[in-house]
């Protein structure tokens, strides 16, 4: 899609607290040709100040909500009442806490069914937020090699 | 606001101010009291070692965590290696 309507830029929501490769991400991160990931030659980003080069072929990333985290976004919904799918709300003592395909996502323990008790839970919670998801753990840096190669 | 060259911005020109100064107040409750530190070192000397045993010693790590560098240390031939705590690129990893 982003090469059929030449899109010189996307914005993502990642995070990164979310993941530790996220976590290496910029602001305003720019993707090659290829969509290719550089690590190696990111743009510093000190003070809040952000490069946004245009070459031919290459595109921006944008993650505005970079450092937020997960509870940012739960107090974020419940102050603007936006509503969402009733999967992040337990149902017998489970709720999913992250959404991807559902062959490889799998819910976790909780019995947290409001807005409100969502984030009393991850007000206290050990457990990753992307525990349920299988991806991520199929070796050290399976992650690492999707998001180089151009996963969002 | 200084004065930026055209290519540079700050997030803030993106951000309606109004949006962004509710977003400040409502979602770092947290942070408030936080208190910033800066560590400061020669390459190699240590930076993400004891970042990392500072977020052990602190109880600051999510379940799992420790054993997944341990598992990724003993694949390098290491007993455990905190700094992989942030050092989560194969490429810094693999420099330890």
């Amino acid at each position: 899609m982003i090469e059929k309507h030449k899109l010189q830029g996307v914005i993502a929501g990642i995070r990164r607290d979310e993941q530790g490769t996220r976590a290496k991400e910029r602001v305003f991160s720019p993707r090659g040709a290829s969509h290719k990931w550089d690590i190696r030659n990111q743009p510093p980003e000190f003070w809040d100040q952000y490069a946004t080069p245009h070459e031919e072929g290459m595109h921006i990333r944008v993650h505005p909500l970079l450092s937020w985290r997960e509870i940012d976004i739960w107090r974020y919904i419940e102050r603007e009442g936006i509503p969402l799918v009733d999967l992040y709300f337990a149902k017998d003592g489970k709720r999913y806490r992250s959404l991807g395909d559902s062959d490889i996502t799998s819910p976790v323990e909780s019995n947290a069914s409001t807005v409100a008790e969502v984030i009393e839970e991850l007000e206290t919670t050990k457990t990753s937020e992307r525990a349920g998801r299988a991806m991520d753990h199929e070796s050290e840096d399976a992650f690492e090699r999707l998001r180089v190669a151009g996963y969002l | 606001m200084p004065s930026n060259a055209c290519e540079w911005r700050a997030i803030s020109d993106y951000v309606p101010t109004g949006i962004e100064a509710n977003m400040t107040k409502n979602t770092t409750t947290s942070l408030d009291a936080a208190t910033p530190i800066v560590i400061v070192g020669h390459v190699d000397h240590g930076k993400s070692t004891l970042i990392g045993r500072l977020l052990h010693d602190t109880d600051n790590l999510q379940d799992g965590k420790v054993a997944q560098i341990i598992e990724s240390s003993k694949k390098r031939g290491l007993k455990i290696e905190w700094s992989f705590l942030l050092d989560s690129l194969q490429i810094e990893r693999d420099q330890a």
